[in-house]
């Protein structure tokens, strides 16, 4: 592991923590270099699950990558989920804290969907504000993805790639950049996804995400359901040629494989960094 | 707050995504693709909301949407979820509520039918497993030694408060649903639907497995009154047992990680007491040997998570 982006470190390739595997994991001690866990999972929990949690952070560096923060809502923050995000953080000793750029309700609800935000200067203005907010509470830089996105706005000014560059580098927080959300919202929106990724700041790009996704004919899902696809795996090759290679997992969350499968998967990720040319960086 | 355009896109698309009948103006907010238009990008995330919570309430409740089909059981599902938006940022809140709505919005109001009620105890039976499955538990906290409890008849015996776990569950139902339930949550074949039957029932956790347990009435009661703050004395005479058999069952309780601490009270200094203070509480509780309520409220506050029912 090295240091590197905002002194996070490089963690090598990663699997999400899934129940369905936590006796493997646990028994086995399986050839993965770290876990990410789903924060939400945990949070308010005490049972099992909690207990392999604890035992799995003692044995690999572990992420927690939230579902819920729903940093671009205009609802006031939630000091009492950022207590307990900040705590588990501390218990398990995270090395980083994740969520999305999107928000996931407003008026006290929440959607559970991870729902866009019209791309404007209000938004961007918004976002970063929260973002401050919530790295000096948690003490640690957030490091934000993006999602999969179904519709587009009216009101919207830029591009996606342009406010995630100014919201990392005006609120000074991270990217996950999830690679297969990349190729979805490319074809849902129509636009070029190898130019998104050129044009995101290497530098700032502290993990990425792999996974499936369903074609519905008109549109694509990200459904995590499936082997990560051929276009997927060509954009990641050019993106671990962007920033380098940094700590990339697969996620797969339904119709879940056998272990060995998901390691399987991982194996194609660490080939394509392998095989991958870093670009030559001029400049800053 | 965030800027007031982005507060109305935002109430607008949750509004729009939460009730899609009410959805006007979708094309004075949402672009088209080259494939879809606005409408047909909107209901994906409309279906997407339905799906993702119809999901989560049937992994909750995989035994009732079993007896019911999964058609019957999305439907009250869906009218729970409308009646009862999540409010969490977790999704292990999300069908808190369903036992309480189902019993609230019943449908046979005006002639009971026993199905209804057999849904509601299965509804509330699965929730209560898993608040005691998932939630915070004993598993790293000290057994408490038997020498910790004090004996009966000795002082403080009677005002003597226990502390209960905080994964215990007690529930009261109309049919012994547990049996059903765990048949058909380890995948064998359906048994035949319980008869009614009042049946008491303690959920708890040790060392993560969760073990339910059908009681006698006097027991259960006698459980119930330690579990919601009352001093062993108290209980025993609620319940109507013994003072001997309320030291045994206490006991055993404590063995299995039911209670995880015995609190005695701080012991009253007959001479700083008054005449006037003792008859008060003589007239207060005339021969029953109660705690009064002013030493009851100098006890810390007990993990009073409550029962389920």
């Amino acid at each position: 592991m090295t240091a590197d982006r905002l002194g996070l470190p490089h963690l090598g390739f990663g699997l999400g923590l899934r129940s369905c595997h936590f006796s493997q994991v646990g028994t086995r001690r399986p050839h993965v270099d770290w876990f990410e866990v789903i924060s939400e999972n945990f949070l308010g929990y005490g049972g099992f699950p909690r207990r392999v949690l604890g035992e799995v952070a003692a044995l690999y560096p572990v992420v927690m990558h939230g579902v819920s923060l729903s940093i671009g809502s205009t609802d006031q923050l939630d000091w009492d989920y950022l207590r307990q995000l900040k705590r588990m953080a501390s218990d398990i000793g995270a090395v980083w804290v994740s969520d999305h750029v999107c928000w996931t309700g407003v008026l006290g609800l929440n959607t559970h969907d991870l729902l866009p935000l019209p791309l404007t200067e209000e938004s961007l203005r918004h976002v970063v504000g929260r973002i401050r907010v919530v790295q000096d509470f948690l003490e640690r830089p957030l490091v934000l993805e993006n999602p999969s996105t179904y519709v587009g706005f009216r009101d919207s000014t830029m591009t996606e790639w342009e406010f995630l560059s100014r919201m990392a580098a005006e609120a000074d927080c991270g990217l996950l950049l999830d690679v297969n959300n990349v190729y979805v919202s490319a074809v849902n929106h129509e636009f070029d996804p190898y130019e998104y990724i050129r044009a995101l700041p290497a530098e700032r790009i502290v993990q990425m995400h792999l996974a499936g996704h369903t074609d519905r004919g008109t549109h694509l899902i990200d459904t995590h359901d499936q082997p990560v696809a051929e276009p997927v795996w060509d954009l990641y090759r050019v993106a671990s040629a962007h920033t380098g290679g940094v700590s990339t997992m697969v996620e797969w969350d339904e119709h879940i494989p056998p272990f060995e499968a998901l390691v399987a998967e991982l194996g194609k990720a660490r080939q394509c960094l392998a095989d991958t040319e870093p670009v030559e960086r001029h400049g800053g | 707050m965030g800027d007031e355009s982005l507060s109305r896109t935002q109430g607008w698309l949750q509004a729009a995504i939460q009730d899609p009948a009410r959805t006007t103006g979708v094309c004075d907010v949402i672009t088209a693709s080259s494939t879809l238009g606005p409408e047909e990008r909107l209901a994906i995330y409309q279906r997407g909301y339905r799906a993702r919570l119809l999901e989560c309430m049937r992994r909750h409740y995989p035994v009732l949407c079993h007896l019911l089909g999964r058609e019957l059981f999305d439907a009250f599902a869906v009218e729970y979820l409308g009646a009862n938006p999540s409010r969490s940022r977790t999704l292990g809140e999300l069908g808190a509520r369903f036992g309480d709505h189902l019993a609230a919005t019943r449908p046979d109001r005006h002639a009971r039918e026993e199905w209804i009620d057999l849904m509601i105890d299965i509804a509330r039976f699965e929730r209560a497993f898993i608040e005691v499955h998932a939630g915070p538990g004993m598993e790293d906290g000290a057994l408490l030694q038997p020498p910790s409890l004090p004996e009966p008849l000795s002082p403080g015996w009677a005002h003597a408060l226990a502390t209960p776990a905080p994964s215990l569950r007690l529930l009261i139902l109309s049919f012994p649903v547990h049996t059903y339930v765990t048949t058909v949550r380890h995948g064998k074949d359906a048994p035949p639907l319980p008869p009614r039957s009042s049946t008491h029932l303690v959920l708890s956790r040790h060392n993560y497995l969760v073990t339910v347990t059908e009681v006698e009435p006097p027991r259960w009661h006698l459980l119930t009154a330690l579990a919601t703050g009352h001093s062993l004395r108290q209980a025993a005479l609620r319940a109507g047992v013994t003072d001997a058999d309320a030291t045994t069952y206490l006991r055993e309780w404590v063995a299995r990680r039911i209670f995880t601490a015995i609190s005695l009270p701080e012991p009253v200094e007959p001479e700083r007491t008054t005449e006037r203070e003792r008859s008060s509480v003589r007239d207060h509780h005339p021969g029953t040997g109660e705690l009064p309520t002013r030493l009851a409220q100098r006890e810390p506050a007990h993990h009073h998570r409550g029962p389920a029912v």
